[in-house]
Formats: structure tokens, sequence, C-alpha cells
């Protein structure tokens, strides 16, 4: 009895996907060294300034949208990290949120910003 | 089939354009935000099959542009398809509330993107068809004689109930359900007594209030539980709620039959109608068990609902006189 294999091997992206991600690709990787310099910025900002609140907002739109489209252009490091540094600010934007949530949140942004470092610093275009 | 795609990101949106294109889909609009999507909905003069939409974006969320889209007559039926990197349970639940019929998580793959609009389409497609067939509804409605044109065991859908969702919807939301979110989610059914027997002395559009008045009490009466809602035939409605809510407590049942009470339909051959609900057992899935979500949906409707829900007024059903 021949037995057949109805089983297909995982399909890669198909070329009109494959062309969109590379043309994505090259403008979001030069777009990251403005946003890491923002994040740095709302960063040192939320440490000092006495409301917090406003600049982890920003933040947070900054890694979610990060986080919507690094893995999917190759990224998957930064995807994760953005992720995570989205979590952990939702958790400290609470007002009553304690202050060692807003110091893991900085510290999963500055995660962020040291992948974007990377990924610039080396020139690459997919992780 | 021609698509309404809205994301705030430029990145997102030239992804979306490139992966909704690879699988064949390229009768295809973009917008910014959902100020913009209304204001293309409005001008139009093509109007859209399906849309996809990103939940968080600055200004009007995905979630309150998927409840506005669904608030258009047009655009009642239509396929909302939610594309988002929160995988948060409120998020999820207010999606499908909102009347999304599909939840996407980003990072997305073209492969799946592909899979779920061929389902997509499918719809759409049973759509068109429901809208070339409204003559002949129109008519068995027009006709009103009770008892005609309407399927007892089919799972109408139910437009007009905030927190009320179709049969797929339903499913859907269930299988973007982690085995954790399962675990901690409960459901039960709710039978209305004699629906056989009074889909013979009601017209379609009788039956049809009667569904919609059933489900908005249950709905008003769930009020303080996150829950969804779905209707799957012979007078069955299943509620899909966060584990520990009040759906057992007494005085949510009573509530809920004294909505009911006060909507009792007046039907035009003049046959008394009271509503009276049946309560089947909760159920709660094992850890084990929560490896199926789907089960949620279908184990309450395989216990037979016994418990009648309590009377306020404890009087004897007028039910069982009218439809014996």
């Amino acid at each position: 009895m021949t037995m057949v294999d109805h089983s297909h091997p995982p399909q890669p992206l198909n070329d009109a996907m494959a062309r969109s991600v590379a043309a994505v690709r090259g403008r979001f990787v030069a777009s990251l060294a403005d946003r890491a310099a923002e994040l740095d910025a709302l960063m040192v900002l939320a440490e000092t300034e006495p409301d917090a609140r406003r600049f982890f907002l920003r933040a947070v739109e900054i890694v979610h949208r990060i986080a919507g489209v690094a893995r999917t252009l190759g990224f998957s490091d930064l995807g994760d990290l953005a992720f995570e540094a989205e979590r952990r600010l939702g958790t400290a934007l609470p007002p009553a949120a304690v202050t060692t949530a807003a110091e893991t949140a900085i510290e999963a942004v500055d995660h962020v910003v040291s992948c974007i470092d990377q990924i610039t610093l080396s020139g690459q275009t997919a992780g | 089939m021609r698509l309404l795609a809205v994301d705030d990101d430029h990145f997102a949106r030239d992804l979306l354009f490139g992966a909704l294109a690879s699988s064949g889909y390229d009768d295809l609009v973009m917008a910014a935000s959902g100020h913009e999507a209304l204001d293309i909905l409005v001008k139009t003069s093509r109007p859209f099959d399906a849309f996809l939409l990103d939940i968080r974006m600055p200004g009007m969320d995905g979630i309150e542009l998927c409840a506005r889209i669904r608030g258009m007559d047009q655009y009642r039926n239509a396929p909302i398809l939610m594309i988002t990197a929160m995988s948060e349970r409120h998020y999820i639940d207010g999606a499908f509330a909102a009347g999304a019929l599909d939840y996407i998580s980003k990072p997305f793959e073209a492969l799946e993107l592909g899979a779920r609009l061929r389902t997509v389409e499918r719809i759409v497609r049973q759509n068109h068809l429901v809208a070339q067939g409204n003559c002949e509804i129109d008519r068995l409605r027009s006709a009103r004689e009770p008892g005609m044109a309407f399927d007892v065991d089919g799972p109408v859908e139910i437009v007009d109930v905030p927190r009320v969702v179709g049969l797929v919807a339903m499913e859907n939301y269930l299988l973007r359900l982690t085995r954790w979110m399962t675990w901690q989610s409960e459901s039960v059914a709710f039978t209305i007594d004699g629906f056989d027997t009074m889909t013979r002395f009601a017209t379609p559009v009788e039956i049809y209030d009667i569904l919609s008045d059933t489900a908005d009490a249950i709905v008003r009466g769930l009020k303080r539980d996150n829950h969804l809602v779905t209707y799957v035939g012979n007078g069955t409605f299943v509620a899909v709620l966060h584990r520990k809510s009040s759906v057992s407590d007494p005085d949510t049942l009573m509530t809920i039959q004294a909505l009911l009470d006060m909507a009792e339909p007046s039907l035009d051959s003049g046959v008394p109608c009271p509503l009276n609900l049946r309560v089947g057992p909760v159920y709660r899935p094992s850890l084990i068990a929560a490896g199926n979500p789907l089960a949620l949906l279908t184990m309450p409707g395989k216990t037979r609902a016994t418990t009648r829900s309590p009377r306020a007024d404890a009087v004897q059903p007028k039910l069982v006189r009218g439809f014996a």
C-alpha cells in the first residue's frame, strides 16, 4: 500500500511579501536611532521630573509600535524587548504604581535602547 | 473582496499591505486613524466587504472604531478583524464585545493572515447571498404567518444587543484564549422554556424579537461581569464569563427573569407568551480540560438546562398554559 503524504513543508513568504518586508526593513532600521534617542530622553525625564506618567505614556506609544512590527521584519530580540517594555510601562502607569514598577519599566526601556544601539552600530538590516 | 485596513503606524500599514497583496487581496484602502477611516466610509462610493483594525491607536482606538462601524446599518454584519500586539484578556474581550469577528496577534504571518481572510471571504460571500435573498425574507416576514420560515435549530444571529456575538465570533474568541484564560472562565446555558412550541404560534419577526429580548435580559442581568453571550439555536443561549462571576447568584437569575417579565411579547396570534428561562449548571473547565476552550461553548449545551430561573412574583408560569 502506498502511503500518501498529505503534509506540506512550510511555505516561504512569497515574493510580494518578501519584497514588502525588505523595503520596510530598511526604513525601519533608519528610524530606530531617532526612536532610541527619544526613549532615552523620555526615561531621563521620567527619572528627574515629578510626574513620570506622561513620559511613560509617550514611551508606551513608541515601544508598542516597535513591538508591532519588529518580529515580522526579522528583529525578534528587539520585538521581545519592546513587548516586555510595553508591559512593564503599563504596570508603572497607574497613579498608585510603586516606585519599583517605574524603575523596572525604565530598565526594560533601557534594554530596548541597547538593542537598537546594537542594530544600528552593526549596520545590520535583520536580526 | 474590498478591504479597509486601519493602523496608525506606517510601517505596520506597509507590512499589512504587502501581506494582503501577497495573499491576493489588493482591493485595499488604508487609513491611519479611526477618524480617517470613518471619513472614508462616509465618502466612499463603493462599500467595503471587511475591515482590519489595529486596537491601540491614539485618539479613537480600534475597539471604539469597531463599535462605530458595527453601528452603521450597511456594515452591521461585515466581518471585522482586529490586529494587535495586545494579548491581555480585557483587550480580547473588548474587541469581541464591540463586534469583532476575529482577533489576529501581531506580529502576524502573511500565511496566517491569508488563511483568516479566506474564512472572511466565505462569510462575505454568504453576506452577499443573504443580501440577494432579502427580498424573499422580506416576503416571508411580511406574510407574518406563525410557524413559517423559522429554523428552530439554527443559530440566528442577534445583531442588536451589545455583548451578544455570533457563533463564529464566539468560537474565534474562545480560540484566542490561553489555557490559563480558559481555566479562569466558566459558561452556562440559558434556554427559553417551550421555545419549539413557541415557534409554531409566533411569526419569524416575533421569534426574533423574543430572542433579542431574552439576550438583552441575560446581558443586563449579568452586567457586573465581563461576559459574552451567543445564541446556539433551539432557544438556547450560552454565556461565557470570567470565573467566580455572579451567574450562580439567585439575585442575578431573578433580575434576568424580572427583565423578561417586563418584556413579555404580545403575539399577533393572541396566544399568551410569557418568557421563562431554564438555567443549566455552570461549566468550569479543569486545568486539563482548559486545553479545549471550545468546550466552554459546547459543554453547557450538552447538559439540559433544568433549573427554572426564579420569578420575583412566584406566579405559576403562564407559558405552560399558552403552549401546552
